[in-house]
């Protein structure tokens, strides 16, 4: 095996590309390993981790393109000529002729040539983010910050001059939000309504708006905040200052936010300004030990997100009913005890089931989050009992895109499970809509065939439970999605909470 | 604040894109490079910058300053008023000074034709009567020299003041300030570029005693030149002010040429004098709008918070800047060679590093930064063809503070030149200001050898950034 590097001197490519590249031409090339990745220090690290580090990458600049490849001795030199031809193939960045419209190089420039600019999108590095957040706030922007990797300090800065101008840092680490009807990163096509919804996590926040768009009725916005908004650390400005945008929306009648337990300086902070909006709030905390006083309050609350949406729905139409398989459905017979293997791509849907999980299924349980009454692991780890894995937490997303992306990952832990003859039901969730891999259904049939065929027919006698997150309105629709995994004989439940309890009852057996 | 509705502008993957093309959400992708050319430091700095110099509001505090110094760039109106010995004008003029362009520079590590020029000078104050004398005086002290720019005042090249030597006196009406500069030399063997000659000396004195007093006469008659609309007009007719002041020269002609005659009619030099300005030297108007940019620029500095560059100048061996809200601190690294064409003849190996304070010009947008409005200069001063010459002064655009209307440029859809040089942008973006340039000959007195443009070197602006942070980012 040998390892051999290329540095392309000035060449920036953006990290998702590359990550894709990465893969694509290990695959074609016949390499044990590809890295390309621009050559900052963060990066430099990477490859100093993953034992690629050469003094040619030593040497690298930030703006220099640098490709590691390691293969067998007689192939190196085919693997690493495959990697430039994919390069070569993919669009160059277009070279700005000097007269003609070119893209702006700045979100200065884009501000100078369409001052009605107001919201930035934001997916670059954490180093270069924090910077180019900063400039956008600047500039009188709002901003979506996908990207992570920036401190609490220079996360509370952000917010802090953001919220003197009333402006929101959704992010770091934000995945979703819809605003005045336009989707941002991860979500979905949702209807307009009455709710204002402001969600700390991704998934929870696709997870919300999309049932509440199955049960009729729609929202005004949907803020996220980033994961540590809630935190005492950044005290929630950025939820605060989203709510004070939908109080003063007279479209939005009714408020649902939604996260992990805030800092209780924060939980107060919010539950006060809640209790003097003027509008019917709602909360969930996932995994919150009570609600007390919010309960006291006149806030609605419920257990999971499923309760939650219904909940809120019944609001504002009290004839709302959730369509989908419930739990009601019918257990298969002959279901064999054995262990629940839940495989997620969603965050926040792999605690929720975790959580549901919790109480009902005895023996030791394992997980990479963060759960009460589980043993924790990481993804490497094998385990002798039930499992509930998140693709994607960082440990499986460095140098990688997110599962819900590129599901490859997801697929080969959900073959290994079906391959498994202690597994008795494989969970799965599917999060389809803007930024998902577009047809996630047939992966899932692709990989079951594939275990079929690894097992030798034993996968079959284990059960895969599904959960579909997503509209009418996403393409592909949440429903040609179901037709497709019902076809290869998944179970596909109305929603992840749903699934999850169902699931629970499968492995113990029928 | 109410939610409006999207109009996005995208930094990072495409992959999410799909979304504002089915709801139709207007949106612009940006042609993202990482900022500071990747240095994590350096965005950290200016991260910092935009964090933490905000009101209770939370506006930058830089900006609104940097729009002050852009409104008093907008608003300057520089006029000539005056030609007169430097000791009558320029504060603390004694007959033993001598002032220089660029930063300041000790006398043993200046570059040859500023060695040449000092030498040149002091035998033209007739201080002494050889180069040796004159060198002696200065290895013992007996010269007291100093930039240019610290007296109100600039130079082209070497930029030589001394006590007798005339200047253009140019007041900034709106704020009553002056600035000062000598008076074009012409070509060939010439002080500025380190000559020293007899026939050096012989035409400083016919400045001095012939042309200056004529010249005083005739602009004293007309009342004054307003500079600014002779820059504006000539920016119309292909001059960029710095290498090309062809229509420039004529314009200040044209606005003398009645009163300059009565002047000279009874003169036995009147023909010499008018054909010195009028049709001796096409860069006559080089030293007025030199002077008259340093008139716009002095009542920029000072300005709390503000990041933008005062002046760029050079002293033949290092790049100086100041910037506003860093007083008369210079920054400084060491000048970087132009590209640039040389004279039949000539390469590359006879250039002397960049130098001189004509890089004012530049900082009021003219010159270099105005190149897309000067076609016939673009081939001279190296920049491959007018596609270039408009990218050239496309980039200004964006690291600078906004364009000035006053000066509009027909070439580029008479877009304002682009004014006030935010150092934050400079090292954000990686583009530099650029200075269009004569090169000197490295051994004083050849003159000329070729022309071209200069980048002043990252390190002035990098160093000027961290200094400002320390003292404004709190």
């Amino acid at each position: 095996m040998k390892t051999k590097t290329i540095i392309m001197p000035n060449s920036y490519r953006d990290s998702v590309f590359l990550m894709k590249l990465s893969g694509q031409a290990k695959e074609r090339g016949g390499a044990d390993t590809v890295s390309a990745m621009m050559g900052t220090t963060r990066n430099k690290e990477l490859f100093e981790a993953s034992g690629l580090m050469t003094p040619e990458i030593k040497d690298a600049n930030p703006n220099d393109l640098v490709i590691a490849v390691r293969a067998e001795d007689d192939k190196l030199e085919a693997a690493a000529q495959a990697v430039l031809d994919m390069l070569q193939e993919a669009p160059a960045k277009k070279q700005d002729d000097a007269c003609g419209d070119t893209a702006p190089r700045t979100i200065d420039a884009a501000m100078t040539a369409d001052p009605d600019l107001n919201t930035a999108i934001i997916s670059v590095a954490g180093d270069y983010a924090r910077y180019e957040a900063a400039r956008a706030v600047t500039d009188n922007m709002d901003v979506m910050l996908y990207s992570d990797n920036i401190s609490i300090a220079d996360e509370l800065a952000l917010k802090k001059m953001a919220a003197r101008k009333k402006l929101l840092v959704m992010g770091p680490d934000c995945g979703t939000a819809i605003i005045a009807g336009t989707p941002l990163a991860f979500a979905n096509r949702v209807r307009a309504g009455s709710i204002g919804v402001i969600g700390a996590s991704g998934t929870g926040l696709q997870e919300v708006t999309c049932l509440l768009d199955r049960l009729g009725v729609g929202i005004t916005q949907a803020y996220g905040t980033g994961g540590r908004d809630l935190k005492d650390d950044i005290g929630g400005i950025t939820a605060l200052t989203a709510l004070e945008r939908l109080a003063e929306d007279d479209n939005t009648t009714m408020v649902a936010i939604l996260g992990k337990p805030p800092g209780e300086a924060t939980r107060a902070k919010l539950l006060d300004r809640c209790k003097s909006l003027g509008k019917k709030v709602f909360m969930h905390y996932m995994g919150a030990a009570s609600y007390e006083a919010e309960n006291k309050a006149g806030i609605g609350t419920a257990n999971n997100l499923t309760d939650f949406s219904i909940l809120v729905a019944k609001q504002a139409n009290p004839s709302a009913v959730l369509d989908g398989k419930g739990d009601e459905h019918p257990l298969p017979t002959g279901l064999k005890p054995g262990f629940l293997h839940g495989i997620f791509g969603g965050g926040t849907l792999c605690q929720e089931a975790a959580e549901i999980a919790a109480t009902g299924l005895s023996g030791e349980k394992f997980t990479n989050l963060k759960v009460q009454g589980f043993t924790h692991i990481t993804g490497k780890d094998k385990v002798e009992g039930h499992l509930f894995l998140d693709l994607g937490e960082d440990e499986f997303t460095v140098g990688r895109p997110h599962p819900m992306m590129a599901p490859d990952l997801k697929m080969e832990r959900l073959v290994d499970a079906l391959c498994n003859p202690k597994v008795t039901v494989a969970l799965i969730d599917l999060v389809i809509g803007y930024g998902t891999h577009p047809d996630q259904a047939n992966l899932v049939a692709q990989a079951m065939e594939k275990a079929d065929k690894q097992s030798g027919g034993k996968s079959r006698s284990t059960l895969v439970v599904a959960s579909v997150c997503g509209t009418e309105g996403d393409t592909p629709s949440r429903s040609s999605q179901v037709d497709i995994l019902e076809k290869a004989g998944v179970v596909v439940l109305a929603s992840n909470a749903i699934a999850a309890a169902w699931a629970v009852k499968a492995a113990n057996g029928s | 604040m109410s939610q409006q509705p999207l109009r996005v502008a995208a930094v990072g993957v495409d992959a999410f894109d799909q979304a504002f093309i089915d709801t139709e959400t207007p949106f612009v992708r940006i042609d993202w490079t990482p900022p500071a050319e990747g240095d994590t430091d350096l965005v950290g700095t200016l991260f910092k910058l935009d964090t933490s110099c905000i009101d209770e509001t939370g506006q930058s505090l830089i900006d609104k300053a940097n729009k002050e110094v852009f409104d008093r760039m907008v608003n300057g109106q520089p006029t000539l008023k005056r030609v007169q010995p430097a000791n009558q004008v320029i504060e603390g003029m004694t007959k033993t000074t001598i002032l220089h362009a660029g930063p300041p520079i000790k006398w043993e590590e200046m570059c040859g034709p500023m060695q040449g020029a000092f030498l040149g000078a002091i035998r033209y104050e007739g201080l002494a009567k050889t180069d040796e004398e004159a060198e002696a005086m200065m290895a013992s002290g007996k010269i007291q020299y100093g930039p240019n720019h610290a007296k109100n005042a600039v130079g082209p090249m070497t930029g030589i003041i001394s006590y007798s030597m005339p200047v253009f006196v140019v007041e900034n009406e709106t704020f009553g300030n002056q600035s000062y500069c000598t008076i074009n030399e012409g070509i060939g063997k010439v002080m500025r570029f380190g000559a020293n000659g007899p026939e050096v000396i012989e035409r400083l004195h016919w400045l001095e005693k012939v042309l200056a007093p004529a010249l005083d006469k005739a602009i004293q008659a007309v009342g004054g030149v307003n500079l600014k609309n002779i820059i504006a007009q000539s920016l119309a007719m292909g001059d960029e002010m710095h290498q090309r002041n062809v229509a420039a020269s004529l314009m200040f002609y044209k606005a003398i040429a009645g009163a300059l005659h009565e002047v000279v009619r009874n003169n036995d030099e009147g023909t010499k004098i008018v054909n010195f300005i009028a049709s001796g030297n096409e860069q006559f108007f080089l030293n007025l709008a030199m002077a008259a940019s340093k008139a716009i620029m002095d009542p920029c500095r000072d300005v709390p918070y503000s990041t933008v560059v005062t002046c760029m100048s050079r002293n033949g061996v290092n790049f100086g800047v100041n910037v506003s809200g860093l007083g008369q601190r210079w920054f400084e690294a060491p000048c970087l060679n132009p590209q640039a064409l040389y004279f039949p003849g000539f390469s590359e190996k006879d250039a002397n590093p960049d130098m001189g304070d004509s890089a004012i010009v530049e900082c009021i947008g003219i010159g270099g930064f105005a190149m897309g409005s000067a076609p016939a200069v673009v081939r001279f001063v190296g920049a491959g063809g007018l596609a270039d010459a408009q990218r050239y002064t496309k980039n200004m655009g964006e690291i600078t503070v906004g364009q000035n209307p006053a000066l509009a440029m027909p070439n580029m859809d008479f877009a304002g030149v682009a004014t006030g040089i935010d150092i934050r942008k400079v090292v954000a973006t990686g583009i530099l200001p650029v200075i269009n340039t004569g090169v000197a000959h490295k051994k004083a007195g050849i003159g000329q050898v070729g022309a071209g443009i200069v980048n002043p070197p990252m390190a002035v602006m990098t160093e000027a950034l961290q200094a400002f942070a320390e003292q404004y980012a709190k």
